[in-house]
């Protein structure tokens, strides 16, 4: 087609790739710090994403958890910058390999997303257009990022689609989407996703629109990709299931804040604050004795335009205590990849120490360089 | 009745000795033609201005535009009619108002034909695309890194092309409809003036006549509207 | 894990001592939710912030005024011949002026405000009736039912309209007429038989968008929690779609409700004016429109009064739908 594909040439695109700092194993690939987003609405502004910092580590699968609401997705839609019209990241850095996205020029910001940023989405029913070949939307995408075209294209198109497991990937190709299944649809968008060879993925719930049996096969691949392609992945989930099998590092989200992180280990058999308690104490499990019931946390996510005062958890927390309803409790830190955002950690004595988030590394460019 | 299975729609009562048949070959083709140039003016102008209000969507141009529309879709054709006629043709002496003598005096007809329907198509325009900007895939394309007007020129317009394409039935309606009342304020030799000279004349076989033939005429639009839509949409299999 | 240890911890962190101090569960601490407002406020806390909306709100109740009041406060009639005052340009006695047979223009305007507005709310109620009752019949029974019933409705929505108000318009006079005269002397009778068979073509042919639409809601809605559970307590299917479906689908009824009022009021003009509609000597804004055509030149006030009332009543009907259908859109709340 004529329009646009051709719109950022091949130079613009590399200048910018090309600034990229390379980012050794191990070492954070996306570094978050204070990141905050607004809503504007028609009766005054309120935040949703209070202050949230993180990392995402090269080649690692870094689990987010909580329940809907509390700003797992619009976290993950900052980064991307792919926030609806009404919200807007008012604070932070989001240092990707020396560039900092959330300052990035929105030119230079689609030459991130689909490149060498991917992202993939809940509902796979709905995230093709339903009136374009599986093929062309595939093209469109490798044509954009990688100076290929034609055969060229193709080529790689097919071999992404073979590499998602998808049957006869060549006649694929020319299906449209509404001749595909949910799982079918699914392992096209991962293709699409990670045909540009991106170093991070963020994929938003990609099995909860799924079957179940689907659902075990989408999470092999997304993991097996992983390994093959060594990107990072992160993983936006409320199965907490899903998280223990899949990865390596955790983050739980409530509220719109950060309340606990660590390796999966530290989550499941170390676990510290009472919202990860909760989750926990309604996943089933196979070990657990059977006349166990399943517990679920009382009340609901709060408002985020009526937070409460102190700690967001604190209505809901069996554990409430007098500080946490009038202040909000700081991270601490628990050794290792361990923190947890909760008073009781002061209270019990498991640390007193306040966890030092390190700075972002190195010079973060303001500005992507032209060619 | 059966003469009118075979095709023949009768006789006039009043201008005795012609069929209704020979009246509308005779008339139909200038209303063909003022109607055909008013379809295409109103796409020409409605769609782009509901691609515009969409792409600027919450600007001061969008504002204007979504303003004029309203403004115009309020306008019954007949009164548009009258009043481009007044201000033009007898106020401002600047364009011919009656007849089809020169390219000149096309344009108040086509005008006030073209007003209500491209007010009409550009609101449709611009409510199925920010409809289809707000599904999902759109989100998708943006975080594959597709650029705004790609997304708008290929992937949001063939989806809103549906919407847009249905309204194009009822539209040639409106406007040959519009026509009966164009062509008698300014004085056109069309199958609508003449309708209405039989309104006034009570020549009832003509006003049949011409009645059914211009609702086979949409019918048949209506039929082409529905392949177009296969041509759209692959969704739609027409031998299913 | 003493109360002295915790107590040390706290003050080791900045604390009131107390701070560790355990909390009763109170699941609506801190959580005093205001109460929500009554979602009719919210509702026309949407439409008021529509400022074009409340002006064109305004204008049309003017405008209703001033035809079904305004007759009352003007001494005169819409017939009524003021011989010696012809041609009348605005003036203290005839503040719209007078036409070529020396008839008030104001209430001949008023006259034809009343005719348009007339026709939309009779047109708008007898399709509220016929849709609302076809619409929940097609949509409750579904099926075969509604496989035919919408066939139906497809067939009616391709005829062109105005064209078929025409032809049932000729056809239907005769009859109309007859009937026309045994009855007493009324409103219908001195618009004419004329504006009844109009009326009546209306309620036969602009029923289809709200029947569609009535059934399109009903489908959608049968099938959930609340019209299950009451047909599951022995409900009949009359009730159930009377006094649940159909005020749930309410908002989308208002708001076709307004477009089809103003498409009956625009048809209604436009037959007027190519003389199908009111008989002499009663006005609608359409004969009056085409009245005023041959003499624009002399007097264009004839023409540009009832030109504006028309405009200010499809303008102010056309802004009022979109601003409803706003307001009762759950997603603006």
């Amino acid at each position: 087609m004529a329009f646009g594909s051709k719109q950022t040439t091949a130079e613009v695109d590399t200048a910018l790739v090309r600034s990229l700092q390379k980012v050794e194993a191990g070492q954070p690939l996306l570094q978050v710090r204070d990141l905050t987003v607004t809503v504007h609405a028609r009766k005054g502004d309120y935040d949703v994403i209070h202050g949230v910092g993180f990392d995402v580590r090269t080649g690692e699968i870094l689990g987010v958890v909580g329940e809907s609401g509390c700003g797992k997705s619009l976290t993950m839609s900052a980064v991307m910058r792919l926030l609806p019209s009404n919200l807007e990241t008012t604070g932070g850095t989001i240092a990707y390999r020396g560039v900092d996205l959330a300052r990035l020029p929105e030119r230079d910001m689609e030459v991130m997303r689909g490149g060498d940023l991917s992202m993939v989405f809940q509902d796979p029913m709905t995230a093709l257009d339903p009136l374009y070949t599986v093929g062309s939307q595939m093209l469109e995408t490798i044509e954009r990022h990688l100076d290929k075209h034609g055969q060229e294209a193709r080529e790689v198109a097919v071999d992404y689609l073979r590499r998602v497991g998808l049957s006869e990937p060549e006649k694929r190709m020319d299906q449209y989407p509404f001749e595909l299944s949910g799982g079918m649809r699914q392992r096209v968008i991962i293709a699409i996703a990670l045909c540009c060879n991106p170093s991070l993925l963020i994929c938003d719930e990609p099995t909860t629109a799924l079957d179940v049996t689907i659902q075990a096969k989408v999470l092999d691949l997304v993991r097996d990709l992983q390994r093959q392609m060594g990107n990072s992945v992160v993983f936006i989930s409320h199965n907490m299931g899903v998280i223990a099998t899949l990865c390596d590092r955790v983050i739980v989200m409530y509220g719109g804040r950060i309340v606990e992180r660590g390796t999966v280990d530290d989550i499941f058999y170390r676990t510290t604050h009472p919202y990860t308690t909760g989750l926990l104490a309604c996943m089933p499990t196979l070990e657990g004795p059977r006349e166990e019931p399943l517990v679920p946390i009382p009340g609901m996510v709060p408002d985020p335009r009526k937070m409460p005062l102190g700690c967001p958890f604190a209505p809901r927390c069996p554990h409430c205590m007098k500080v946490c309803r009038q202040q909000v409790p700081p991270e601490f830190d628990l050794g290792g990849d361990h923190a947890c955002t909760c008073w009781l950690c002061a209270a019990r004595g498991t640390s007193g120490k306040l966890l030092q988030t390190p700075a972002v590394a190195g010079p973060l460019q303001k500005e992507a360089p032209h060619a | 009745m059966s003469a009118l299975l075979h095709g023949d729609l009768g006789t006039s009562i009043v201008s005795s000795g012609y069929s209704v048949n020979q009246i509308i070959a005779d008339k139909f083709p200038v209303s063909a033609q003022v109607g055909l140039i008013a379809i295409v003016f109103s796409c020409l102008v409605g769609i782009p201005l509901g691609i515009l209000a969409a792409y600027k969507r919450g600007t001061a141009a969008d504002r204007v535009v979504t303003t004029l529309s309203s403004l115009f879709s309020s306008l019954p054709g007949f009164l548009l009619a009258v009043v481009l006629l007044y201000a033009f043709g007898m106020w401002l002496h600047a364009l011919p108002t009656s007849g089809l003598k020169s390219w000149q005096s096309y344009i108040l007809p086509v005008a006030a034909l073209s007003a209500g329907p491209a007010s009409v198509l550009t609101r449709i325009t611009r409510a199925a695309l920010l409809d289809v900007l707000s599904q999902d895939f759109t989100r998708f394309l943006k975080a594959k890194g597709m650029g705004t007007r790609y997304i708008l020129f290929k992937h949001a317009l063939r989806n809103a092309a549906i919407p847009i394409v249905t309204t194009l039935g009822p539209l040639t309606a409106g406007i040959l409809v519009g026509n009966l009342v164009v062509e008698t304020v300014f004085s056109i030799p069309g199958l609508g003036s003449y309708m209405v000279r039989c309104v006034s004349q009570r020549d009832y076989p003509v006003i049949m006549g011409t009645t059914i033939f211009y609702t086979t005429f949409i019918v048949a639009i209506l039929l082409v509207v529905d392949i177009v839509y296969g041509l759209i949409d692959p969704r739609i299999k027409l031998d299913e | 894990m003493t109360q002295a240890g915790q107590a040390a911890r706290a003050q080791a962190l900045g604390l009131d001592a107390h701070a560790f101090d355990p909390e009763p569960f109170d699941l609506n601490a801190a959580q005093e939710l205001p109460q929500e407002e009554p979602i009719w406020k919210r509702r026309l806390a949407v439409y008021t912030s529509n400022k074009v909306a409340l002006v064109a709100t305004v204008l049309l109740l003017a405008v209703v005024l001033f035809g079904f009041v305004g007759p009352l406060f003007v001494d005169a009639s819409y017939d009524q011949v003021f011989r010696g005052e012809e041609k009348l340009a605005p003036c203290a006695a005839h503040v719209f002026g007078t036409d070529e047979m020396g008839r008030d223009l104001l209430v001949r305007c008023m006259y034809g405000v009343r005719i348009s507005m007339s026709v939309g709310l009779i047109t708008a109620v007898a399709v509220l009736v016929v849709g609302c009752l076809y619409g929940s019949i097609a949509g409750w029974c579904g099926g075969k039912v509604d496989l035919v019933l919408m066939r139906i409705v497809e067939i009616i929505d391709s005829l062109p309209a105005q064209l078929v108000v025409l032809i049932m318009a000729i056809s239907l006079k005769a009859p109309i007429d007859s009937l026309f005269e045994g009855m007493p002397d009324g409103f219908f009778k001195q618009a004419g038989s004329g504006m009844f068979c109009i009326l009546v073509a209306f309620a036969l042919l602009y029923w289809t968008g709200l029947a569609r639409i009535v059934r399109g809601s009903i489908f959608q809605l049968k099938n959930e929690g609340y019209a299950m559970a009451a047909q599951s307590m022995g409900a009949k299917g009359p009730l159930i779609v009377w006094s649940h479906l159909l005020p749930n689908s309410s908002p989308l009824i208002i708001v076709e409700m307004t477009q089809l009022v103003r498409d009956a009021i625009f048809s209604e003009a436009f037959l007027s004016f190519i003389g199908m509609g009111v008989s002499v000597p009663m006005a609608s804004l359409g004969t009056l429109i085409n009245s005023a055509r041959d003499n624009m030149m002399l007097y264009p006030y004839e023409m540009i009064e009832p030109a504006v009332l028309i405009f200010l009543i499809t303008w102010s009907l056309f802004v009022i739908g979109d601003a409803l259908e706003d307001a009762l859109d759950p997603r603006m709340l």
